[in-house]
């Protein structure tokens, strides 16, 4: 299998007043092979967002290293990182704030081909045309500004114009997060089938366990800022092993009446990831329980 | 648009109200409409909730969840432009009265909020006061309420903080709102709300900004006070699952129409609406995909309109 990105090692941390450090990732490494979707799981703070921003290099980390397509792309400057650029697309969960309000769509969907001219042999226009097609918009559309769309449809323009380059990788953060449960269940769908006609990798971030189960092929489970489990999706989720993972199952709502659950009632909070400078984290080892299900030792 | 008729199996007539229980019930909303200007944002919306029972008000963003809530309350004239132009919503009092929350007072309306009706919104800081310790501001509402003494409420404080499982409810008392995580805040609220024991108690996304180990928490303890509040709760929300968890009985809105209400299994297991069922054919639901190892399309029903 091919790996689309392989990082290793990653450390981020944040300083804070008062002699204070967030420890927002602490060590993790993961692949992502191609057209698979490897899944970020975890609450709140656990260091998702972080981890991915360094994952695309809109962050640097503090250590580790990060290879796209076996180029190591951890300490390259801008220009030189910009023809692996092309490879690697984020679409985020506020579609709205990531379209310029005064530019048409279709010159928002069709401004990577423009930047990156050593793509552009054919005419943008019909490029253009042809990605709005395929995310399930009118090439009609591309005259329009992104208020004229509903929040969905603002998502399908953020993928179209992921999509231009022909990435091998999209992090999506959140990206679904905020749209209605019939949009959201849509735009899941556009993703599974262009990920399957164009071999596309997804690095999907979410809290959302139901919606990681359906779209995942692997996942990992972050808590405080590392991985405590990843592995195949059926496998984490039919058989989650570490502790942190198997309260967030039995936490997670099921859309079934007939499947509910008694739950405890004390009250937990989210532990947070801030240590004193010259403090930190415990480091997690993990084990590998075969078919490449690994679990931190509790 | 047509008025939409509310499929609910074994009733024919177009809004049919399903009532909980049996008993009768102590809030009664019969074809509720609110207008914004030219629009419409709540559309002939009839229901019942009953003692002991959580109705859940499920539907997408702006299918005119809120403004229900808000037009109960009668905040929809008192803070917007909104206006309720049809419907009554009859409630009954503890000594017996009924009164038609459209047409009261606003004095008799003060003696209601907060009272006979309590509310709880997804952003729990709305309702805590950010210059008083959260033991203060649940003290004041015992004596209010209560008529409790200073003495007696410091010790009611305790004890309604034990009642929400907050942990170290001493300490926790001196804290001040900000001082706390979403989820004590919203517990917090909670005992405020217990300590009015209100008859209808309306949580409006209650949980929608918690993570999901926290959210699971706050549903436990609202189905525990259900029984020994004997309210009758509103649960808005906009997630299936958590309408899964927690609900007797459920109203679907779509559009500002009711589209569909039955009871919790009745409308998971046999929808009956064309829009209940495109609803639920999009919800993911946690462990359907047990037994395979790829990812896998929703097949979306689609909807005749
Ligand atoms: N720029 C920053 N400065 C300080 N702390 C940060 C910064 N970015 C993130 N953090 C902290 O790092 C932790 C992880 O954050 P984040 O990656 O956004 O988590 P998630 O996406 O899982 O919610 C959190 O405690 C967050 O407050
Ligand atoms: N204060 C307001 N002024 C004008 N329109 C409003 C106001 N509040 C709500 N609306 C409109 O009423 C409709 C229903 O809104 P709401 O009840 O908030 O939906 P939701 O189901 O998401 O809670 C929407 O079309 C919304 O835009
Ligand atoms: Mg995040
Ligand atoms: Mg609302």
């Amino acid at each position: 299998m091919t790996r689309i990105l392989d990082v290793e090692n990653l450390v981020k941390s944040f300083s804070l007043s008062g002699g204070m450090r967030v420890h927002a990732v602490e060590d993790v490494s993961f692949h992502v092979n191609r057209a698979e979707t490897f899944a970020l799981v975890g609450e709140s703070g656990c260091g998702k967002t972080t981890l991915a921003n360094l994952a695309m290099r809109l962050q640097k980390p503090d250590s580790g290293t990060i290879k796209l397509l076996d180029t190591d792309i951890t300490h390259l400057g801008t220009k030189e990182l910009r023809p692996h650029r092309r490879h690697l697309q984020m679409i985020f969960q506020d579609p709205f704030a990531s379209l310029n309000p005064r530019k048409t769509v279709g010159k928002i969907v069709g401004d990577p081909l423009r930047l990156n001219r050593a793509a552009s042999n054919s005419p943008d226009d019909d490029r253009v045309a042809e990605l709005f097609e395929l995310v399930g918009l009118s090439a009609d559309d591309m005259r329009k500004y992104p208020h004229q769309f509903s929040g969905g449809q603002r998502q399908r323009i953020c993928i179209a114009r992921a999509l231009t380059l022909n990435p091998s990788l999209i992090v999506a953060d959140e990206a679904v997060s905020a749209l209605d449960v019939s949009v959201r269940a849509t735009v899941l769908n556009l993703m599974i089938e262009l990920q399957q006609e164009f071999e596309l990798s997804y690095l999907f971030v979410s809290h959302d366990l139901a919606v990681v189960e359906r779209i995942a092929h692997r996942v990992a489970v972050m808590y405080l800022g590392q991985i405590v489990e990843m592995g195949p999706r059926r496998q984490v989720f039919e058989n989650p092993q570490h502790s942190y993972t198997q309260r967030l199952m039995d936490a997670a709502p099921i859309a079934d009446p007939g499947q509910r659950r008694e739950r405890a009632l004390i009250a937990g909070e989210i532990p947070s990831p801030v240590w004193p400078e010259d403090q930190g984290p415990e480091k997690v080892t993990l084990n590998d329980l075969g078919g490449g299900h690994l679990v931190a030792a509790e | 648009m047509s008025t939409a008729a509310i499929t609910s199996p074994g009733e024919a007539s177009p809004t049919p109200t399903v009532s909980g229980h049996g008993g009768s019930p102590i809030l009664s909303v019969k074809n509720l409409s609110v207008k914004f200007q030219d629009n419409i944002a709540v559309d002939d919306v009839s229901f019942d909730v009953s003692a002991g029972e959580v109705l859940a008000i499920v539907g997408e963003s702006g299918s005119g969840k809120s403004v229900t809530s808000l037009a109960i309350m009668r905040l929809v004239e008192l803070s917007s432009s909104g206006k309720v132009t049809d419907g009554q919503m009859r409630f009954s009092r503890a000594d017996g009265d009924i009164i038609d929350l459209r047409t009261a007072s606003e004095s008799t309306m003060r003696t209601i909020r907060g009272n006979d009706i309590s509310m709880i919104f997804q952003e729990p800081l709305t309702s805590l006061n950010p210059v008083y310790s959260v033991g203060n501001q649940l003290a004041e509402v015992l004596r209010v309420h209560k008529g409790m003494s200073r003495r007696e409420a410091k010790r009611g404080v305790i004890e309604l903080m034990e009642r929400v499982r907050i942990p170290e409810p001493k300490r926790r008392a001196r804290q001040y709102p900000h001082q706390m995580s979403g989820g004590m805040r919203q517990r917090v609220v909670i005992a405020m709300a217990l300590a009015c024991q209100p008859k209808v108690l309306i949580a409006d996304e209650p949980t929608t900004a918690l993570d999901v180990t926290i959210q699971a928490q706050i549903l436990a303890l609202l189905r525990e006070l259900k029984n020994d509040l004997d309210a009758g709760i509103i649960f808005i929300t906009h997630d299936m699952g958590v309408v899964a968890e927690i609900a007797d009985r459920v109203l679907v809105m779509r559009k500002s129409h009711a589209i569909e209400t039955g009871s919790v299994e009745n409308i998971f297991h046999s929808p009956q609406h064309p829009y209940t069922k495109k609803l639920l054919s999009a919800v993911p639901k946690l462990g359907s995909m047990n037994g395979t190892d790829s990812p896998a399309l929703f097949h979306l029903d689609k909807e005749e309109v």
